[in-house]
């Protein structure tokens, strides 16, 4: 090849290409996991006392997990793609990743982690105050989840019956993790009577990796293993609480969202759950709602509560090597019923909306998880 | 097979990517240690730009904004499974003019 002839050469145009693909604007986007993450010194203004003239930064929890490294100098992977502190920060992120409106999830999701029941509530207070205060108010594209301490669940609810009079609040958000018990407990009942009450959704969002308190995590040496698979190992076990110990037939009308626990993992989970609650249904009314109830038996089979009580936040979409069996994980997950799309922006693992216009995906689908699925499954506007 | 001319060489950062556009295509360019490379621009993982990506070694890897997931820009292969691979450019320098052939 002699460049240096060719007569024909033409000039390429420097460009910045948006990587966010341009059919978004063709939806009402929803990101229903969107990690809010207010500065500490705004924060503080709404921390009661004395926790406000003791607390002049984040508190210091849990430690740090062993494979942080793994994702570079940023630290925790919680702030890879930036920071958004206030309602115009947000509006701005919303803006460039194609979203037109978001659930806030509370970003700083150490705090929930932490041991000390009462300057967790009084952070959790602070953080709703905030929202509800300056937040909420700038914009009805912004909708946000009630934090709680849900380790404390008389508090929690106390807590969510405190803001839940505020509209732009349209769940209460809690985590699964290594070191707390299945939020599907009766203990935590407290927490599902006052957001039933108050037409309130409640999410359990992977978190608390803090692998020092479990020997599941202790075991664990690498970021896939602990960020990426024991979410999900962690998320089914804390759907099998929900289930076999009565949730959702004392609270048949209750709503949950599973966020960031994986979804592809259903298929085994229904068939199994069903085979193994028909082989060995005695132990389920000694379960204390069961007892409670004087109920034998579960009302439906296990497989069956996903279409009543469950849907799963999207992120992060994970494409099996085959591209064939995206299709068929989509119909066998009935993905386009039960997903709908979040971000985890901005977060190592951020999840932009791309993946939503795969061919495999219907278009009917694709309405479904990037809008109406969210729309629907919460009882407040969104 | 066609030539776009991307620019003059100082037009190019040292370690940093630019993207343009030849044809239909949008093209990262990256001039790492004194050398050039062309690579297709969009990650195949999430769709994210290459070219918004940083230069992680010596040896001419782009590691993706998004995710990092590291490609090679010598042969567009991914470091940690060279079965996968982007699309790379000819690209050469002509007097003043940098040239890829698309």
């Amino acid at each position: 090849m002699n460049i240096a002839t060719n007569p024909n050469r033409q000039p390429a145009k420097r460009v910045k290409p948006n990587p966010i693909d341009p059919r978004a604007h063709n939806y009402k986007v929803v990101d229903t996991d969107f990690h809010f993450i207010p500065d500490w010194e705004v924060l503080r203004k709404f921390l009661k006392e004395p926790f406000r003239t003791e607390l002049t930064k984040y508190p210091p929890v849990g430690g740090d997990y062993t494979p942080q490294y793994a994702i570079g100098l940023e630290g925790t992977g919680q702030e890879t793609m930036g920071r958004a502190s206030t309602a115009a920060e947000v509006l701005k992120v919303l803006d460039e990743i194609g979203v037109e409106s978001v659930l806030l999830s509370p970003g700083f999701q150490r705090p929930q982690s932490m041991f000390h029941p009462a300057m967790l509530s009084a952070i959790a207070a602070a953080y709703n105050d905030y929202l509800a205060a300056e937040v909420l108010p700038a914009s009805p594209r912004i909708k946000a989840e009630i934090m709680i301490n849900h380790r404390d669940p008389a508090a929690g609810a106390a807590e969510i019956r405190r803001v839940a009079k505020h509209p732009g609040f349209l769940s209460v958000y809690t985590e699964f993790g290594g070191n707390y018990e299945p939020i599907g407990t009766s203990r935590h009942d407290p927490i599902y009577d006052a957001a039933i009450e108050n037409d309130l959704t409640v999410t359990s969002h992977v978190g608390t990796f803090y692998q020092q308190f479990t020997p599941l995590h202790q075991g664990t040496r690498t970021w896939s293993e602990l960020v990426g698979i024991s979410a999900v190992s962690i998320s089914m076990a804390y759907v099998g609480s929900m289930i076999f110990q009565g949730l959702f037939d004392k609270y048949p009308t209750l709503r949950v969202i599973i966020k960031e626990g994986g979804f592809w993992w259903l298929p085994e989970f229904m068939a199994r759950s069903d085979d193994y609650y028909l082989s060995h249904p005695g132990d389920i009314k000694l379960t204390e709602r069961k007892l409670e109830a004087g109920e034998q038996f579960l009302n439906k089979l296990p497989s069956e509560y996903f279409e009543s009580n469950i849907r799963f936040s999207s992120q992060p979409v994970c494409f099996p090597r085959d591209p064939r069996h995206f299709k068929m994980l989509m119909e066998l997950c009935r993905g386009e019923d039960m997903l709908m799309y979040s971000s985890d922006w901005p977060h190592a693992t951020f999840d932009p909306i791309n993946w939503a216009f795969d061919p495999a995906i219907s278009e009917e689908g694709r309405k479904k998880i990037l809008e109406d699925n969210a729309r629907n499954w919460f009882r407040r506007p969104f | 097979m066609a030539e776009y001319v991307v620019g003059k060489i100082d037009d190019i950062p040292e370690g940093k990517g630019i993207a343009v556009e030849a044809g239909r295509r949008t093209i990262a360019i990256f001039r790492v240690a004194g050398k050039l490379y062309a690579i297709a621009n969009r990650c195949p993982h999430k769709g994210a730009s290459l070219c918004e990506g940083e230069v992680v070694c010596e040896d001419g890897i782009v590691r993706c904004p998004w995710h990092h997931w590291n490609w090679q820009l010598g042969d567009g292969k991914l470091e940690t499974d060279p079965r996968q691979g982007l699309r790379t450019y000819p690209i050469a320098v002509d007097g003043d003019d940098v040239v890829i052939t698309v």
